[in-house]
């Protein structure tokens, strides 16, 4: 095909890892897309404040140890977990190259609200907490170098919606750059009052699990957790392991803070660079993981976008209705969710769905469907302030 | 030590040449709102109604104005007198918009109607308070398409949004439009943070030959040493090798406060281009420390 050899010998994705309301872990997170059933849950005390389902990690995560107390949140314990069960490949990276030469790139929106939130309302004396370790997004990116010894770069994306689809970005601009050989990339965010609460605002929340693309949604669900990507320069003809980045692309919609230009402009500008920078067309595209909210507005919008670059070939599916929404973590995320089923040869169901809307134009999968497992595929994610990302992934 | 530092490939070992073409910055101290004279380089005092007055904003819808924060504000009149300073209104160039802490006094307000006795928050609270909240409003104000990102990294965000723009400029783009801005913290619990004072600068990135140069990116170099001594180290062996000055060293700035007393995040542009006058006979160094950890920065910055 003609975009192998060339990307593949660019940046590839040689270890990754996820925890979410899936499971724990890659296998247990195939086996729930496997299944293709909603995760979403009212059984959980954060539940109240959006009124709806929600994506929470029921595990015990991995407690930080008291070095690092300063930086104790739930969104440091997720990201922790996730590396600590990369422990083997962190090691093995660390053989491969200079810790100076990984950068670490996070995607978050929200830190450590979750924590403040529960010290706050429990009363708690805010004396020991310590601000500037666990509020601004930038000090997750300062744990994990800390904690895990990367000695490169560190910083934090923080786009909304998109975070960590910039991250991932950003992190291939590090490396194609000659700024660094690897990047430890991941999304990670914690459910969190604020964040019910303010999307419950916006009156774009389904008091039922989310059903992306139907003709009834009405809106999304929130979920948490954590996806790591380790990314690293491949030289020469050598293909790598695991997958490889073929192509991004961003876009702003210059539209509306929290609603989508929808004319689906924005969303398809960023596709279209996408395919522009891995050197494909839609036809060499054989599965896209929608942004899919399940929001009336969003859905429309991305629908749009995909019929007109794509036409109504093109498998799709979202994965918020068996995930939640991640947030800042989602683009990490779904990433890894479409390696996971690029690997296995098929693409996830679009859970949750009934009734297409008869005014979209697209191909929805709902069951799982075999793909083939050399073909690219491609994770939108959209976010507020009309920041646009698409990343697109191929097996090494 | 083997290669411990990360650094941009500018300068003449590789061909990417990386020029600064265009500066504005406003600092609000108090009531008080300073912008910098773009061709004397120091800061002075202006109308703060000009924060009302923005080019951009004739056009913006009116719930827009409404909307707008102070970080907003300021970001959309520091891009603005930017990119009037280059006459480039119709240039699209990719936006990396560096900030420590966001929109951090909307989510101090959302805390207190999550706690108090409200129980609910304002949509419009919600929506300004994401990190990009300032990038999405700058798109819609001017139609902007281009690709923008949002970085962060306590008191070094200004120096790794430098490392962003300078990495999509050797991957190829023409221009970036870097702005680094953070306000000042009015929330109890954040306090910590160190801000008492609004600042926003920004940065005409550029590898092309036809814009204006006001100055050189010779250097962007990233290390984490392990104690002092291989800190003075690294610090000593890049000034004597460049034969370069230290930016920090230079205590008064011409404008509301000293150097050391800009208390926010975003310092770092300030001691850059508050300097430029005075320090860019021959190299100048910025030395940025994290005051979480053990990163640190140096910028080095060459003459035209």
């Amino acid at each position: 095909m003609k975009y192998g050899n060339q990307l593949r010998s660019k940046v590839a994705v040689t270890s990754f890892q996820t925890i979410s309301s899936l499971g724990i872990g890659n296998q247990e997170t195939l086996h729930s897309l496997e299944r293709g059933v909603t995760c979403l849950t009212k059984d959980h005390p954060l539940a109240d404040y959006a009124g709806c389902p929600i994506g929470p990690v029921r595990n015990e995560l991995t407690k930080l140890p008291p070095t690092f107390k300063d930086y104790d949140t739930r969104c440091n314990r997720l990201a922790a977990s996730c590396l600590e069960s990369l422990s083997v490949q962190v090691r093995d990276l660390k053989s491969r190259h200079e810790s100076s030469r990984i950068a670490v790139v996070t995607g978050t929106t929200s830190s450590g609200f979750r924590d403040l939130e529960d010290k706050i309302l429990g009363g708690l004396d805010l004396g020991d907490f310590d601000y500037r370790s666990t509020i601004p997004v930038g000090s997750v990116a300062s744990f994990i170098s800390k904690a895990f010894g990367f000695d490169g770069p560190s910083m934090t994306c923080s786009t909304a919606c998109s975070s960590s689809g910039n991250a991932i970005i950003t992190a291939c601009n590090l490396i194609y750059s000659g700024i660094c050989d690897a990047a430890v990339v991941g999304g990670f965010e914690a459910l969190a009052r604020t964040t019910l609460m303010g999307f419950k605002s916006l009156r774009v929340i389904d008091p039922e699990p989310c059903r992306p693309f139907d003709a009834f949604r009405k809106g999304m669900n929130l979920g948490e957790g954590a996806a790591v990507l380790i990314m690293e320069r491949v030289y020469g003809q050598d293909k790598g392991q695991g997958a490889f980045i073929a192509g991004y692309g961003s876009s702003l919609d210059a539209h509306h803070m929290t609603a989508p230009d929808p004319s689906g402009l924005g969303a398809e500008t960023a596709m279209a660079a996408a395919l522009a920078r891995a050197g494909v067309t839609a036809e060499d595209i054989g599965y896209i993981n929608l942004h899919g909210t399940g929001t009336i507005l969003n859905d429309a919008a991305e629908a749009t976008a995909i019929n007109r670059l794509f036409g109504n070939k093109t498998k799709c599916s979202s994965t918020k209705g068996m995930s939640g929404h991640l947030l800042g973590a989602s683009s990490a995320f779904e990433t890894v969710l479409c390696i996971i089923s690029l690997e296995r040869g098929f693409a996830p169901n679009n859970t949750g769905l009934e009734r297409l809307d008869p005014e979209m134009d697209i191909e929805i999968l709902d069951e799982p469907t075999a793909i083939d497992k050399n073909s690219l595929v491609m994770s939108n994610s959209f976010g507020f302030g009309g920041n646009n990302t698409s990343i697109i992934i191929g097996r090494a | 030590m083997k290669s411990p530092v990360s650094t941009v490939p500018a300068g003449p070992e590789s061909n990417l040449e990386v020029n600064i073409s265009s500066v504005s910055m406003c600092m609000r101290k108090g009531h008080v709102l300073y912008e910098l004279d773009q061709d004397e380089l120091v800061l002075k005092p202006v109308q703060d109604s000009v924060l009302g007055g923005i080019p951009f904003m004739k056009h913006a819808p009116g719930w827009m104005q409404r909307r707008l924060t102070m970080l907003s504000r300021m970001f959309m009149r520091t891009v603005s007198r930017c990119m009037e300073r280059l006459d480039i209104k119709d240039e699209q160039a990719p936006l990396c918009f560096a900030t420590s802490n966001g929109e951090i006094n909307v989510v101090g307000k959302i805390m207190a109607d999550l706690l108090g006795k409200r129980h609910r928050i304002s949509p419009s609270d919600f929506q300004n308070s994401v990190y990009n909240a300032p990038t999405g409003y700058f798109a819609i104000a001017t139609d902007r398409k281009f690709a923008s990102n949002t970085i962060a990294r306590g008191n070094l965000t200004f120096e790794y949004g430098l490392l962003d723009a300078v990495s999509r400029l050797a991957c190829g783009e023409r221009n970036v439009l870097l702005v680094a801005g953070d306000e000042a913290i009015s929330t109890k619990w954040a306090e910590p943070a160190h801000s008492s004072l609004d600042l926003c600068g920004a940065l005409w990135l550029s590898t092309a030959k036809d814009l204006p140069v006001l100055a050189k990116i010779a250097g962007i170099h990233h290390f984490k040493p392990r104690n002092q001594s291989q800190r003075r180290e690294f610090e000593n062996s890049l000034i004597k090798k460049n034969n370069a000055r230290i930016l920090r060293d230079h205590k008064a700035c011409n404008g509301p406060c000293s150097l050391d007393e800009i208390d926010n995040p975003s310092a770092g542009i300030a001691h850059l281009l508050l300097n430029m006058k005075r320090d860019f006979i021959d190299q100048a160094m910025l030395i940025s420390r994290s005051d979480i950890d053990q990163d640190m920065m140096v910028l080095s910055v060459e003459p035209k």
